[in-house]
């Protein structure tokens, strides 16, 4: 009962960083309407700033995390703004493919700054402090962290798509690109913004996650190819069906890891995910009716 | 921009991107190209004697074949699949392992890799060709990833991360009895493969399963209605690939003698990926252009993997996104801007 416990929280944990990524991911889909196989890389790229700015220049932990995740919006911004912008309109497969070279971009440049070896952060130690709760299981100051900042976050996120004017502006991009262009929506504005957004989001999994999980160059793949499990499984573009899918995603893993093989951990996510979209090939909450999957995204 | 041909619908699956040498080339010289490449890479050895180069030629070769293979779910079937790394390692490991095993004979072993790599094709192809493009793409890189994650942890089967060796190196008697050395027997023996691989893949593609191919992928609803069953065809090309792969898997087990996960990395993608698009996808003499240009180029100038990623990563980002039409588009800007510019000259 306590490793059935404690593997649940390791699965809540695991499933907060994949909402937090993984609802950025949907995001980009929805709003700016790119398949943006570079984004575990943001959350790599983001990893190497909180390390710079703990570790390195020692800055208090909660502004690390603040210039952190200011930085990473600024950088994903600006790649946008720079590169990836002018795909808005291509095929989904000339997407993949730049930003499939991005993402290699981003891996190689990393190695050449930090080296390919991987770096680890030490939480502060009031972190971890164990509490126990009922169960048995041990649950880190860390962990609880992680959870209120993920809610938090995704609070926020939802506050911003449906209170603030801007917000509304991304869902109403989503739904209508050339609607939006009609009644006046600066569509470029609203996509730049969704997609700083959504790397700041990026910016705080990072530093949610980091002392758990060491940041190497090629990690990014790693969570770039999860995400994408995650954001296929809840249906391509819906951040609600994404944060669902992180839940299960997040479990599936971590008990398959605790009782199964950890060796395997990445491939039970591609296993449910296969398995879903079997029975369900538009993901959980997908809407868009595919009669020919091959005829539409 | 504002020139901008739109080719078939937004959502389209990779239409033909021509390359470079066929948009220059005109017809007479290209139809004394096969005989011509074939004469030079039969002579290659004569000339070239240091095996570094050599080596370089082969590997060449094997890209070859492998781009080709992947051409054919990627170019004609417009089913971008981030499987095909997964194909040639399930071949490698297929003769390593019966080697190591059972110790049966070349033949033998390439006709296991082969089926292994079809049987898996299949086990992929069933529950991925039910997805739309991008689901398509990530579930089979979802399977890539599966099989390298295998490859690693199953110690007992494939030995790990400390990799299988005892492969003997590729020899033919009869090259032998010329008076060829090892590294021109081998040369020798992935130049048959490629052209045979080579041929093959010609005469597929101009058959009426290749033009059912091209017609699935220009527009499928026209091509049920003439009776052909799209997921039927793109699965035989995605299959046949994959036995393509297989069949190159093997043997290049037998010339680096040991297999790692790493062959099933997904670098291996990326080097295709560059290879088919810069090459041109549903071509044939750009793809394997392609393959020599950015296997031997980057060998030959001795570039640490790590800056030759850099500049491939580089290619694809600004190619993909300044270069909306691929190569095709780019020479045809750039032929009108020279007939412009010599008409001005003239008046």
């Amino acid at each position: 009962m306590t490793f059935f416990a404690s593997e649940i929280v390791n699965g809540l944990v695991l499933a907060s960083f994949f909402a937090l990524v993984a609802g950025g991911l949907a995001l980009i889909f929805g709003v700016v309407g790119i398949v943006n196989f570079a984004h575990g890389d943001f959350v790599m790229i983001a990893g190497y700033f909180f390390y710079e700015l703990y570790v390195h220049l020692q800055l208090p932990y909660l502004i690390a995390i603040l210039l952190t995740v200011l930085g990473t919006a600024v950088f994903g911004g600006s790649i946008y703004w720079l590169a990836l912008r002018h795909l808005v309109e291509r095929a989904w497969y000339a997407q993949l493919l730049a930003t499939l070279g991005l993402s290699i971009l981003f891996e190689n440049i990393a190695q050449q700054i930090w080296s390919p070896n991987a770096l680890s952060v030490a939480t502060p130690s009031t972190l971890q402090v164990a509490i126990h709760i009922g169960v048995g299981a041990n649950v880190t100051v860390q962990d609880v962290y992680v959870f209120i900042g993920t809610a938090v976050c995704l609070i926020c996120l939802w506050l911003i798509i449906t209170k603030w004017r801007w917000g509304k502006a991304m869902r109403a991009v989503a739904q209508n690109r050339e609607a939006c262009v009609v009644s006046g929506i600066n569509v470029k504005l609203v996509a730049l913004l969704a997609f700083a957004l959504s790397t700041a989001l990026c910016g705080l999994a990072a530093c949610l996650v980091l002392p758990m999980q060491d940041v190497f160059p090629t990690v990014g793949l790693s969570f770039t190819t999860q995400a994408f499990v995650v954001v296929i499984l809840g249906g391509m573009g819906s951040v609600r069906g994404a944060v669902v899918a992180a839940v299960i995603v997040g479990l599936v893993e971590a008990l398959a890891a605790g009782y199964i093989s950890s060796g395997y951990t990445d491939a039970f996510g591609y296993a449910i995910m296969i398995l879903i979209l079997l029975v369900r090939p538009t993901g959980l909450f997908g809407d868009r009716v595919q009669r020919s999957g091959w005829s539409s995204l | 921009m504002t020139d901008h041909v739109h080719h078939g619908p937004p959502n389209h699956p990779p239409s033909r991107f021509r390359s470079l040498s066929e948009v220059l080339a005109p017809p007479a010289a290209r139809s004394m190209l096969p005989l011509f490449v074939l004469v030079v890479a039969v002579l290659v050895p004569f000339g070239v004697k240091d095996a570094f180069t050599l080596g370089i030629l082969t590997d060449s070769l094997i890209y070859v074949v492998l781009a080709l293979s992947y051409d054919l779910s990627v170019g004609r079937v417009g089913a971008l699949s981030l499987a095909h790394p997964a194909f040639f390692g399930t071949g490698a490991y297929a003769a390593a392992i019966i080697v190591q095993r059972y110790g049966l004979p070349l033949g033998l072993q390439v006709l296991i890799a082969i089926s292994a790599s079809i049987v898996l094709a299949v086990v992929i192809g069933i529950p991925a060709f039910r997805l739309s493009h991008l689901t398509f793409g990530m579930a089979t890189l979802g399977f890539a990833l599966i099989a390298e994650l295998i490859a690693q942890n199953e110690i007992g089967l494939t030995n790990g991360p400390l990799c299988m060796a005892g492969l003997s190196p590729l020899s033919s008697g009869w090259l032998s009895s010329f008076g060829f050395d090892q590294n021109v027997q081998q040369y020798y023996i992935f130049l048959v493969i490629a052209v045979a691989v080579a041929v093959f893949f010609w005469v597929l593609v101009r058959s009426r399963i290749g033009r059912a191919y091209v017609a699935v992928r220009e527009d499928e609803p026209m091509a049920m209605a003439a009776g052909i069953n799209p997921t039927r065809y793109r699965m035989s090309a995605f299959v046949i690939g994959a036995g393509l792969a297989g069949l190159i898997g093997a043997f290049y087990a037998h010339y680096l003698s040991v297999v790692c996960p790493t062959k099933l990395d997904i670098s291996y993608t990326v080097n295709l990926l560059v290879i088919l698009f810069l090459g041109g996808t549903g071509g044939f003499w750009g793809i394997i252009a392609a393959a020599f240009v950015f296997t031997a180029i980057p060998e030959a100038l001795q570039v640490a993997p790590n800056i030759r990623l850099i500049v491939y990563g580089a290619a694809l980002l600004v190619g993909v996104t300044a270069l909306p039409e691929g190569f095709e588009g780019a020479t045809r800007t750039v032929r009108r801007r020279l007939a412009r510019y010599a008409r001005g000259n003239r008046a």
